[in-house]
């Protein structure tokens, strides 16, 4: 069984990754692309808030705003300095590093329902700040003419990402590079050490953990992901707005990281791709699309408590990737 | 190893402690005793940071700790459990142990991508979860959670997560509370084991039987304040100790 279960993770690995590959041929290249393109922002942003939420049980509603912070450094980096795509990823990641660690100093002085309440605020001043700076972000009209990257070296090869396809082989390579360095950081000391935090707060101080600087790193690492999906986000759409800030952002995030499996990184991947699709495909329902995406969230919070992660666990009898225990 | 000297705390004019002096050494077991509200814990939170508050000095292992984080002063060596039971509640035994020995240890998050980093520190927590284990006789619950353990179970679990933080000294609050007299003598025996493998002992504790068995050394306090120090006979026979707090023939008959 075990011997079983550890030849199926690099076959459904490797079968994963060759659907991916070779994902625009079966699908082509219109709005199914387009689809999961969205989905593989969403991924990065999933798994990102995963760290926080998931892994060092600190539970932000602001998650949104890092992403339209960076989405918005990208726009204007791009804009003002024509900045292109492979630079304002990282300066994105780190502008929204940047705030979440001035935020940190003052929000992660608390815990619990107060920690919630402020990030929440957070999003909402952010959406304000570029919604009425018109000067820096033409408010409610936003910011159009992002342009996707090229890459070209003269006489070699020439590159447009403006191409669907070419893009969405960027935004793989991205996403599978930022869940890569995101898994590995939950699976180090750092990422136990977020969960002792998790788990207890006094007892891991006790221990050695320095919970104010651990929790700061949850915050800023996520932070920069976020930011880093904003930039690609940014440049694929085109165009951004303050209703990147908008709370329903982070309702979907925060469906993704619990629906799918919190503290399990590979829980968040599932859910933001599935959650993604989902709405799509009950266009076929039409008028009856948002009722049925409903009751299907509500099905799982009853049935899947602890994510698909944990449904899927459940019935292969594998194992939990998490660490919470079914009862006790 | 620890030195505390003249420390005093007071909440709003209630002297919580008042001027307490005493040393632990390594490879020793001091024993705090006292009634309730003597200002047990208050001292142990003092020592270890948890409470800022307060007067006096606390060195260990020749240095001033005082104004330190609790993690700084846990990392230097000076573990400390709780009196209420503490433990991480949605873990397994055997992840919660491993979990305590790279808290206190430095992996900046930058080596999370160096190559064979992880690997290393895996392998480094693994073996010595397997061997703190061993020391405490919970082999057995490795695969449990955390949560799911009886309550002598848990006690004994906070002293395995105290030790993968590799103490030198270890700060037992009122460990043996609410066991039973078999779980106290196992507890007992484990305490002395670890004081054997070099980890000095700090002890809070109620139960008087486990205290004289097992101390070299015990600090007496009351209303605040050391009333006597020594080993466990000149305490037992120590006249102002038997007025002030065990009322007669308690010691006697331990």
């Amino acid at each position: 069984m075990k011997g079983a279960a550890r030849v199926s993770s690099p076959v459904m690995f490797g079968a994963v990754g060759l659907l991916l590959l070779v994902l625009p041929w079966l699908i082509g290249s219109g709005y199914y692309l387009h689809i999961a393109i969205t989905s593989l922002v969403f991924v990065i942003l999933a798994t990102s808030l995963d760290l926080l939420v998931g892994y060092s049980g600190l539970l932000s509603l602001g998650h949104t705003a890092f992403f339209a912070v960076g989405a918005y450094a990208a726009a204007l980096l791009y804009l003002h300095f024509g900045m292109p795509l492979w630079i304002t990823l990282f300066v994105s990641g780190a502008v929204a590093s940047l705030i979440a660690w001035l935020l940190g100093l003052l929000v992660l002085s608390v815990r619990g329902h107060r920690f919630v309440i402020m990030t929440v605020v957070f999003a909402e001043i952010g959406r304000l700040i570029a919604y009425n700076w018109t000067d820096l972000t033409h408010g409610q009209v936003g910011l159009p003419g992002i342009r996707p990257p090229v890459l070209s070296i003269p006489g070699l090869m020439h590159l447009d990402f403006a191409s669907r396809p070419a893009f969405y082989y960027l935004a793989l390579c991205v996403a599978a590079a930022c869940v890569a360095i995101i898994w590995r950081i939950a699976h180090s000391p750092v990422g136990w050490r977020m969960v002792a935090l998790r788990e207890n707060e006094r007892l891991a101080e006790a221990s050695g953990v320095e919970t104010q600087r651990i929790a700061a790193t949850a915050f800023v690492v996520s932070a920069f992901f976020a930011g880093l999906a904003g930039s690609l986000y940014a440049h694929y759409n085109g165009f951004v707005s303050p209703d990147l800030f908008y709370f329903s952002y982070t309702t979907t995030m925060l469906i993704m990281v619990y629906l799918g499996g919190k503290g399990t990184i590979i829980g968040p991947v599932i859910g933001a791709v599935l959650f993604t699709i989902l709405p799509e495909a009950l266009r076929v329902t039409a008028d009856f699309r948002l009722m049925i995406f409903s009751l299907i969230l509500l099905l799982l919070v009853v049935f899947a408590p602890e994510g698909l992660v944990g449904l899927i666990n459940r019935f292969t009898k594998r194992p939990s990737a998490g660490e919470k225990p079914a009862d006790a | 190893m620890l030195e505390v000297s003249d420390i005093g705390v007071s909440f709003g004019g209630v002297h919580a402690l008042r001027s307490v002096t005493f040393t632990a050494e390594a490879n020793q077991i001091t024993s705090v005793v006292g009634p309730n509200g003597a200002g047990k814990t208050t001292l142990f939170n003092v020592i270890t940071g948890f409470q800022k508050k307060g007067t006096g000095k606390v060195s260990f292992a020749g240095h001033d700790v005082r104004g330190l984080r609790p993690s700084g002063i846990a990392s230097a060596g000076l573990v400390r459990t709780f009196q209420k039971t503490e433990v991480f509640s949605g873990l397994t035994v055997e992840r919660a142990v491993e979990i305590g020995t790279v808290c206190g240890r430095g992996f900046p998050l930058w080596q999370t991508i160096w190559p064979g980093a992880i690997q290393r520190a895996r392998e480094t927590a693994g073996g010595e979860t397997a061997a703190i284990l061993a020391t405490c006789g919970i082999g057995h619950l490795a695969g449990k959670y955390c949560m799911a353990l009886s309550y002598g179970e848990q006690r004994i679990l906070e002293i395995a997560v105290a030790l993968a933080a590799r103490p030198l000294l270890l700060m037992l609050d009122e460990p043996a509370s609410g066991l039973n007299p078999t779980e106290a003598r196992v507890l007992g025996d484990l305490i002395v084991r670890i004081r054997s493998d070099g980890v000095g002992i700090v002890l809070i504790e109620h139960n008087m039987q486990l205290v004289m068995r097992i101390s070299d050394r015990i600090v007496v306090l009351h209303h605040g304040e050391k009333i006597a120090e020594g080993g466990p006979n000149s305490i037992a026979s120590n006249q102002r100790v038997i007025d002030a707090y065990l009322g007669g023939n308690t010691l006697a008959s331990a």
